[in-house]
């Protein structure tokens, strides 16, 4: 049988190193990505890495339609050399391109686990379920071209199976809002959160299920064109009925507090990862209420724990602290971090509802204004365009008082 | 039957001139993506297999001519989705449309030099490698695209495309599909 405009097999040809070199490459520079920014936070490295997962993909789906498409290598000459162990031939077509891009992908993620635990982070066994639904993206992008590649040439698999990738990982599933395919993005550090366990686990089962429908097409054997179009819509239905009935959201609170604590006139908490910027924090946090003190602010009325952000509504009086990897993990956090933590109210319910609550906003910008200018993040003249007073003065003070009374009251 | 598929691409194109969907990484910061990237890769696709010696013989615009034949096949193999493009766009789109097309067939006409498959998959890769990590989110702030990944962003300027088509179609030209028993390879 001929196959007209079926190439030499990218597996067994020339093409395999340079190929690999590119993509490892691809891999090293999307993991890498902002290193100098990033040392203990699980998540926000892991998710750096699998910014590199789309072109994994595509790159293991066209060599697989491409090597199960070929003359010399594809699914027909292996069904014809292997007759009475049909369900060999697709670990003979794709076996060395998806197991180089399984050790390729682990060996990463690997070098991302070693950084994080240097760095006092810490590595949750939850995350081999992330890793696991990764790992099933690449297995299914493989069995993909293997279905493709064994209905239609090289040339035209590569393109079918690429245009059908392409709608998978960017065209939203029918009847949610979301891609079948989600990939987290790196917005901002997950401290704290946790993947959604069920919808992970959901993502993985109907991956296995469109793999086998789609190996299924090459032990069968098949220049059957109608068979190759069947196989792909039958295994697009287990992945649209997960996108469809999975939660978007990719992942949830953990519901566990900071614990990596320092303690002296305050308490400071971050999560694993962050221990770099403890310290600092305290410090700064420390020599602010010294400050404040001395100005005349009531720092009973400040908060005397502060706890890492967590998405969530800590008790009245403990003060949040946005770390994000943006700001480095070491070093000095900033004075930003200081007045936002002393000024932002989140143990009002108010905070998080659908409607900004004005009244209350209007107050932490003046305890944020008045702390933005101690810390020196803020020019005192830019406080007095806006309030009137000057900062330096006792009116201000006696302000600050005030809008602090009415944050701690939530009122 | 990559004739009557680079056409249906071309038709494809120029009706998704304006349509978008979501990014492919979740970070409400970044632009959603618009399909006629996509489009464009999968006709790109299309039109480098078709003036590349990549297929049977019957399909072929460029067989064993000299180089000015496989130019003007090449470029007449090229003149009618744009053509389409231009009739069915959206008005205004047109121009758009075609620059991120010429860019992506540029890309794939050089990477089809080097060799058949790295033709088909050259944009794509390209194109997944930008929406994937070509933006920079700041914390707080808009997101930046990286230069090298200019054209999947808004505003590309249209010269560095045309460059690219005209390095490729000067490759079509300069290299000679050889011939190896049974069919055509690049």
């Amino acid at each position: 049988m001929t196959w007209p405009g079926g190439g030499r097999a990218w597996a067994t040809g020339r093409l395999w190193w340079p190929c690999g070199v590119l993509v490892a490459l691809i891999v090293g520079a999307a993991a890498t990505r902002d290193v100098s920014l990033w040392k203990g936070d699980w998540w926000w490295g892991y998710d750096h890495l699998a910014l590199a997962l789309p072109v994994l993909l595509v790159v293991v789906a066209a060599a697989a339609a491409w090597d199960a498409g070929s003359a010399d290598n594809g699914v027909a000459a292996w069904s014809a050399r292997l007759p009475d162990a049909r369900w060999k031939v697709p670990f003979s077509v794709i076996g060395k391109t998806l197991a180089a891009t399984l050790v390729l992908y682990v060996i990463a993620v690997a070098a991302v686990v070693a950084i994080t635990v240097l760095n006092q982070g810490e590595v949750r066994t939850n995350a081999l379920l992330v890793l696991g639904h990764h790992l099933g993206m690449i297995g299914f992008a493989a069995a993909l071209g293997l279905g493709i590649g064994a209905t239609l040439p090289s040339l035209y698999a590569v393109i079918a199976t690429l245009g059908v990738l392409a709608v998978l990982l960017l065209v939203p599933s029918v009847g949610a809002a979301e891609r079948v395919f989600e990939i987290a993005g790196v917005g901002g550090s997950v401290g704290g959160a946790m993947p959604i366990t069920h919808r992970e686990v959901g993502m993985v089962l109907a991956l296995v299920v469109a793999a086998f429908v789609l190996a299924l097409v090459a032990c069968v054997g098949g220049s059957r064109r109608v068979l190759g179009a069947v196989s792909v819509v039958l295994a697009a239905v287990p992945l649209q009925l997960a996108g469809s009935v999975m939660p978007t959201d990719l992942f949830t609170r953990s519901d566990e507090p900071p614990d990596r604590c320092v303690q002296s006139t305050i308490q400071v908490c971050v999560y694993p990862g962050y221990d770099g910027l403890l310290v600092p924090v305290h410090d700064n946090l420390a020599r602010f209420l010294a400050v404040a003190r001395k100005h005349g602010i009531e720092t009973t009325l400040l908060p005397q724990v502060y706890r890492q952000d967590n998405n969530v509504a800590w008790p009245r009086g403990v003060g949040t602290l946005v770390l994000r990897p943006g700001q480095g993990t070491t070093g000095d956090p900033g004075g930003w971090t200081t007045a936002m933590a002393v000024s932002t109210p989140l143990w009002c319910p108010a905070m998080f509802g659908d409607d900004a609550p004005m009244r209350l906003l209007k107050h932490r910008q003046l305890v944020l204004d008045w702390a933005r200018v101690v810390v020196g993040d803020q020019p005192a003249s830019g406080f007095e365009e806006r309030h009137g007073t000057d900062p330096e003065s006792g009116a201000a003070a006696a302000q600050v008082n005030t809008a602090l009374r009415t944050l701690q009251s939530c009122g | 039957m990559v004739a009557v598929g680079a056409l249906v691409a071309a038709v494809v194109l120029a009706l998704t001139a304006e349509a978008r969907v979501p990014f492919l990484v979740s970070d409400p910061s970044l632009p959603a993506v618009r399909v006629t990237i996509l489009a464009a890769c999968v006709a790109s696709n299309l039109l480098v297999a078709w003036t590349r010696p990549m297929l049977p013989l019957e399909e072929l615009l460029t067989a064993r001519l000299g180089w000015t034949h496989r130019l003007v096949a090449a470029l007449t193999g090229m003149a009618v989705p744009v053509l389409v493009v231009v009739v069915l766009a959206p008005s205004g789109s047109a121009v758009e449309v075609l620059t991120r097309l010429s860019g992506f067939v540029g890309i794939g006409l050089v990477g089809a030099a080097i060799a058949p498959g790295l033709g088909v998959v050259a944009p794509w890769v390209y194109a997944i490698s930008g929406l994937a990590f070509g933006y920079r989110t700041t914390v707080g702030g808009a997101a930046e695209l990286s230069p090298w990944a200019w054209m999947i962003g808004e505003a590309t300027s249209w010269w560095p495309q045309v460059v690219l088509l005209v390095v490729g179609l000067a490759l079509v030209a300069w290299r000679e599909p050889r011939v190896r028993g049974g069919g055509l390879v690049a």
